[in-house]
């Protein structure tokens, strides 16, 4: 199978380079999807050896790398961002207390937190802003709103949240 | 011999199949039961993809039809977790897209404090243990809130979640 041990060998050398140029600060400042160019650099490398190799599908092991640095990076928008999502921290907060009541339990989370952060979040990328103390969602936000509505119209599904 | 084309169109296509049953299942299933529902539709496109393979390339078994396959299941797995993660988790639980949605419903503008009178994190804890009540992943008993399973479906992504925030050098606060 050496188009899989290629694919993850390429995958943990970006990621590894990833991981320390995040922990030294050097992409942490970087636009969201800036920081994925450290994956996106390595992408024509996988298919170039793939194909020096040579390996038997060259396309098909860029892709697989591509998707491996693709679901990396969706787990990495959580240190990116500093969130701790709410329905993991309630998980491990019972799984490391054993149980809690609503009041102790309510005590380990803020309005800052969960909302102020995220509506700072909002506005720095540039999806609302905020003018006399008002939030007015702009131009990007009302396009990303509108493919949310209609993923959400084709599933049948109420707000999430 | 399998070619490369064939690898990576099947792959796709798996996806695709994978993204469609979502699209078609969800609008009829009890909202309660998500994590199981995208576990069985991962499952049914997974083996849709081997029968579409194996009806494509009616050879011999083999090596390379078994590592072809290998790789293609891979893939899908990868396309779909990505999927659920970034397009279907964003629009069920994101907090963001929450607020984001209830902004634009203000065209005329909405104030921090009218947003916390709307979503603050009693309200939103409060709906998180009752999803997770819902989908038999806590109970309440006498008041409390445990875990109900030992191995809650919520365990895995929660867990890898935690180990890549470790990984980036944040520390987690619990």
């Amino acid at each position: 199978m050496p188009e899989i041990i290629l694919g993850i060998l390429f995958y943990l050398i970006a990621s590894t380079i990833h991981i320390l140029k995040y922990r030294s600060r050097k992409i942490g400042q970087a636009g969201i999807l800036k920081a994925f160019g450290v994956f996106l650099l390595f992408l024509p490398a996988v298919y170039l050896v793939s194909i020096f190799l040579p390996v038997r599908w060259p396309l098909s092991t860029a892709l697989f790398y591509l998707l491996l640095s693709g679901t990396h990076f969706i787990f990495f928008t959580s240190p990116y961002l500093g969130d701790e999502g709410p329905s993991s921290k309630i998980y491990f907060l019972l799984k490391n207390k054993g149980q809690l009541d609503f009041k102790k339990l309510l005590k380990y989370f803020s309005d800052e937190e969960l909302v102020v952060k995220r509506i700072r979040d909002l506005e720095r990328s540039g999806m609302i802003k905020k003018t006399a103390g008002s939030f007015r969602v702009t131009g990007k936000g009302k396009f990303l709103c509108g493919l949310i509505k209609t993923y959400r119209r084709l599933l049948n599904w109420e707000l999430g949240g | 011999m399998i070619e490369d084309t064939e690898v990576f169109i099947f792959a796709i296509a798996g996806f695709l199949i994978f993204v469609t049953l979502h699209l078609v299942i969800f609008r009829y299933i009890d909202k309660r039961k998500v994590f199981v529902w995208l576990i069985r539709i991962f499952f049914l496109g997974m083996i849709l993809t081997i029968a579409a393979f194996n009806l494509s390339f009616r050879i011999p078994f083999s090596v390379v039809k078994f590592e072809s396959l290998l790789l293609i299941l891979i893939m899908y797995s990868l396309a779909s977790l990505a999927y659920i993660l970034a397009v279907f988790g964003i629009t069920a639980t994101s907090l963001r897209i929450r607020i984001l949605s209830f902004i634009s419903e203000h065209p005329q503008g909405v104030s921090e404090r009218h947003i916390l009178r709307k979503y603050d994190s009693s309200q939103i804890v409060k709906s998180r243990l009752a999803r997770f009540a819902a989908s038999g992943e806590i109970v309440k008993i006498k008041g409390k809130y445990r875990l109900a399973k030992n191995f809650p479906l919520f365990l895995l992504p929660a867990l890898f979640f935690r180990f890549i925030f470790i990984l980036y050098g944040r520390k987690p606060s619990y």
